[in-house]
């Protein structure tokens, strides 16, 4: 309280009490009305930062741009800093996404590309090119990298936005052209900021846009994957609220009345616990209902990232 | 009890503003009694009380940014926007409407019976009136007009016909007094 009593903030609190005072219950039909009039200003799902869905190419030209401002800025000592959690270097890691590239210009026609191990391993099938970039200068290694990924961006973009609906094969899984490039904008902005870690620079995260585009991606793929991971709990359902800047609300899985789990967590922090970045044990999160669900809903989430 | 805290709070509206309408629902169940609690003793209106609790949860839902846990509780945020849209909804009347609505609706104005003779839910209600009852009439009444019924410290001037350097007098006071009164009853405490 103030030397001459009650101050401002004192009669705030008399404020709160007089409200305080003044509750009544109201009829119970209202609930059901206030609800409905709320979704029907902003639906349910729709977080309230994110305007049209994003382009899945605009998404993928984004962190394609991330990459090559980040990698450009290397010098020749930097090319040698260690690319945690890989045994490689940065130069190495630059290695693997001329691999990744070349896989993905390989699945849209534009070369071909000899697998050398499961077409599943996403490590594995780039060896090779790793092995192939270890010794060239790693500014080649970077502009055989920007050679590949523009082929790849003037060929989608040659193609109108209908061609992103076209199926393909991506690591024996079925996607669209537009899932594929999405999965892709999530590894180009998990190794930017792995070169960033790398570098002591902060991390960062996408635009809520393009964030939107890769939590989506992975949410609704989650109990698809869980046929591979947890084949006994893929006729469950959930709840999926990702806060923050390009969060949103999925209902996932079967159709039930309740979710069988609700998960509450950061959007980017989701998005690296699916890049593997994150320990899922190390997920700020809220979880109610089948712990063990959410547990294995995470383990499904990282089932193709490496 | 309701969910209350900051923590929940904050988690609650990341919720709301990432579509979650199961959170707007947590919130309506927690807070909804408060705001149309407000909304009717502003309004003295049932039907617009409605309307009024409708405006404030739908308009948590568009702009949930607007609450800001350094500024205060939502608890208090939806508190004020009742009592705001309340009171741009009753100053919407002409003043002749507002009159005969005040007399013939006075005695049905809560869903338990007329203001004065509200049934008390809880020792925080009692002590809130205990309170307000200990202030010399005329502050008493510039709060009710003031708060309550929304009126402006130029209004009241003018509804108890008195100057308004006196009316301004008169809250001001009244409200350092209830805040002394409150917390000697332990309702608030300040440090």
């Amino acid at each position: 309280m103030g030397v001459n009593g009650p101050g401002p903030d004192d009669i705030l609190s008399a404020l709160e009490a007089l409200a305080d005072a003044e509750e009544a219950p109201p009829p119970d039909e209202l609930r059901a009305r206030v609800l409905a009039a709320a979704v029907a200003e902003r639906p349910s799902g729709l977080a309230i930062d994110v305007g049209e869905p994003m382009s899945p190419f605009a998404a993928f030209q984004s962190q394609v741009a991330a990459v090559r401002s980040v990698a450009g800025a290397l010098s020749d000592e930097d090319w040698d800093r260690p690319a945690a959690p890989y045994p490689w270097t940065l130069h190495e890691l630059l290695g693997h996404l001329v691999g990744v590239e070349t896989y993905l210009g390989s699945i849209l026609g534009l070369w071909d590309f000899e697998a050398t191990a499961p077409e599943e391993d996403h490590l594995a099938i780039t060896e090779p090119e790793v092995e192939r970039q270890r010794v060239r200068p790693p500014a080649d290694t970077f502009a055989t990298w920007e050679a590949k990924v523009d082929a790849i961006t003037d060929h989608v973009a040659s193609r109108g936005p209908e061609y992103l609906t076209e199926d393909v094969t991506f690591h024996t899984y079925p996607f669209s052209v537009g899932s594929a490039l999405v999965a892709r904008t999530f590894e180009l902005w998990t190794h930017a900021d792995d070169i960033r870690r790398a570098m002591g620079l902060p991390m960062e995260a996408p635009a809520p846009d393009v964030l939107r585009e890769m939590s989506d991606l992975s949410v609704r793929n989650l109990f698809s994957a869980t046929i591979v991971t947890a084949p006994h709990q893929c006729e469950r359902s959930a709840r999926v609220v990702l806060t923050g800047e390009g969060g949103g609300t999925w209902r996932i899985g079967a159709d039930t009345e309740t979710p069988d789990v609700t998960i509450v967590a950061d959007a980017v922090e989701y998005c690296r616990m699916v890049s593997r970045r994150i320990d899922p044990e190390d997920l700020t999160v809220d979880i109610t209902g089948d712990r063990q669900l959410a547990l294995d809903l995470f383990e499904a989430a990282q089932l193709l990232a490496a | 009890m309701a969910p209350s805290g900051g923590a929940w709070e904050r988690r609650i509206v990341d919720r709301i503003a990432a579509g979650d309408e199961t959170a707007l629902a947590e919130v309506y169940d927690a807070y909804s009694p408060l705001v149309f609690g407000l909304a009717v003793r502003t309004t003295r209106d049932n039907a617009t009380a409605e309307d009024v609790t409708q405006d404030v949860f739908v308009n948590l839902w568009k702009r949930p940014h607007r609450f800001d846990p350094e500024r205060g509780s939502l608890r208090a945020l939806l508190a004020a926007m009742a009592r705001n849209r309340a009171i741009d909804v009753i100053r919407s009347r002409s003043a002749s409407q507002r009159r005969e609505e005040n007399d013939g609706r006075l005695a049905a104005a809560t869903p338990d019976g007329s203001v004065e003779d509200n049934a008390l839910r809880t020792e925080r209600s009692e002590a809130v009136r205990r309170a307000l009852a200990e202030l010399p009439e005329d502050q008493r009444t510039a709060i009710d007009l003031a708060y309550f019924a929304g009126h402006t410290y130029r209004e009241v001037a003018t509804l108890l016909g008195i100057p308004e350097g006196t009316a301004k007098s008169r809250l001001r006071i009244g409200m350092q007094r209830l805040a002394s009164l409150l917390e000697a009853e332990g309702v608030v405490s300040w440090a």
